[in-house]
């Protein structure tokens, strides 16, 4: 299986600047593609591309060479790297949970998840807390590409390790392909099987896009 | 570190507690925070560190008198000397006080970020200021113009940064103002509160980047479930474990991803749990049974503080 991004361009507004401008990349099941680059420079954008959450200007978005599917459930899941806006505020934390498909009570446990926490609403729960939700939920949903974008960037450094391995040992188990945004290189280090940077996927001469 | 300078903002066994129904009627209790002490002085970074989920953020919300409602607190709370009582609190906050906050969804999603961190100041020098403070972050000047959907998460945090430096605060607290951005702009944001506390203000850094928390604050002090369990100065953790005096704090040390990417197994006891003993004593490597009697009280060890009965 492979996911890819071939010659994507987006612009969040018709007139807007090109927040990507020609960009490719790829990543097939078993990989683990660490994403890094400055902030602002599009990699939440590029996350949320592949993810089918936005549509790109140009170019598109391939998942086994064919367009994403437009019914059913994505086989791509995204964990934001801010969990407080991925969970509806109302719901309790076992809906938010089910949302994605029964959890496996072994993975809460792995996660750390108190099972009181299930009745709380995320008002109620830290955002560590809630990123573990969003993690279990990812897993649970079946995807078979998973785009992490700093997942672990407000979480301390044992549960970022504890996190890690649990998705680590989910990824190499069912061979999924991972995408991990990240500004910690040592992380990327220790987590991905390649590493790329963002500025280095566009083409060459990326005026040419955005004067068409 | 000037030891002498008079304390500006003083904790001294904070508690904060959340009421919560169980099924129609029963009432509990839950102790989100349990005995929390820091002292930030003029001039300094303290920097906090620890588990998530053990009270960071609810720390700093109690000191500015923004807790959530259904939230009880006691300990003593001290600014300057005087006790922050709720009506102090609102005096000081946004003026003497200032709040960079942790989560994003604090900016107003309708108004553009210009605006909103000039504070309903329209004046031109503030305007100016707004593009000096914006400039130094790395933020382009056509981000004012921005509402906050259009930012990404590093541009979010450091328009989040620039409401608190715009201002003339004494005491500056900011929840995690790093996460999203990249290195090089995480150091630069430090630097602005470093010069900010050179120039004599005092800054308590909330966060879970502990190397950045040891390239710029002065002293750390570590969190674990609510409790103050070590005060250490930066050097100690630069130094590594053996410097370093609680079990949780070693832990934590190993768990980087640089430093061995140790997962230390199971998690901070939950506040709703009740423990007799020392709240580290499930998964310390030093633990006896003399761990399970009474949480222990922070003592003075080699120059910081600690919680734990085993430590040397």
């Amino acid at each position: 299986m492979q996911l890819e991004a071939a010659n994507v361009t987006f612009r969040y507004t018709a007139k807007g600047p090109a927040v990507l401008s020609g960009v490719s990349f790829a990543v097939k099941a078993g990989e683990r593609v660490g994403l890094l680059g400055p902030s602002g420079q599009g990699k939440t954008t590029l996350a949320r591309l592949l993810a089918g959450h936005l549509r790109p200007t140009e170019g598109r978005v391939l998942l086994n060479s064919q367009p994403l599917p437009a019914k059913g459930a994505l086989p791509v899941h995204l964990i934001s790297q801010h969990p407080e806006t991925a969970v509806n505020p109302r719901w309790k934390m076992r809906q938010v949970l089910e949302e994605a498909g029964a959890p496996d009570p072994d993975m809460l446990g792995v996660l750390g998840i108190e099972p009181e926490w299930l009745e709380r609403t995320p008002g109620m729960l830290s955002g560590g807390e809630l990123q573990r939700f969003c993690v279990a939920r990812a897993l649970a949903s079946g995807a078979r590409f998973i785009i992490a974008d700093e997942i672990s960037t407000m979480l301390d450094a044992i549960t970022q390790a504890q996190i890690w391995q649990h998705l680590l040992a989910h990824a190499e188990r069912r061979r999924l392909g991972l995408v991990v945004i990240t500004h910690n290189p040592a992380l990327a280090q220790r987590v991905c099987t390649r590493v790329v940077r963002l500025e280095t996927l566009a083409h060459p001469a990326p005026n040419s896009a955005s004067a068409q | 570190m000037d030891i002498n300078a008079a304390p500006l903002l003083e904790v001294d066994g904070l508690w904060v507690r959340f009421g919560r129904t169980r099924g129609r009627f029963a009432q509990g209790q839950l102790e989100a925070i349990r005995d929390l002490s820091l002292t930030v002085r003029a001039g300094e970074i303290v920097a906090v560190v620890g588990a998530s989920g053990a009270g960071k953020s609810l720390l700093a919300q109690a000191v500015m008198g923004l807790l959530p409602t259904g939230a009880t607190m006691g300990g003593a709370l001290r600014y300057k000397g005087q006790p922050l009582t709720p009506k102090r609190q609102r005096q000081l906050r946004g003026r003497e006080m200032a709040l960079v906050p942790q989560a994003i969804t604090w900016l107003d999603p309708l108004m553009r970020v210009g605006p909103q961190v000039r504070g309903g100041d329209n004046r031109p020098q503030q305007a100016e200021r707004q593009r000096a403070v914006f400039a130094r972050l790395g933020l382009a000047p056509q981000t004012e113009r921005l509402y906050p959907f259009q930012l990404s998460g590093g541009m979010a945090r450091r328009v989040l940064l620039s409401t608190a430096v715009i201002g003339t605060a004494q005491l500056l607290i900011a929840d995690e103002p790093t996460p999203g951005m990249a290195p090089g702009q995480a150091a630069e944001a430090l630097g602005i509160l470093r010069q900010l506390a050179h120039d004599g203000r005092g800054v308590l850094l909330i966060t879970h980047d502990l190397e950045l928390a040891v390239r710029f604050a002065g002293s750390i002090v570590v969190f674990y479930a609510g409790t103050t369990v070590e005060e250490a100065l930066a050097a100690d953790f630069a130094a590594g474990p053996a410097a370093l005096r609680h079990p949780y704090s070693q832990a934590l040390w190993r768990a980087l991803p640089q430093n061995g990417f140790e997962a230390t197994a199971g998690s901070q006891p939950h506040a709703g749990t009740p423990l007799p003993g020392c709240l580290y004593a499930p998964r310390c490597p030093l633990m006896t049974a003399a761990c399970t009697q009474q949480n222990p009280p922070l003592r003075a060890l080699r120059g910081g503080m600690v919680r734990c009965i085993h430590a040397t």
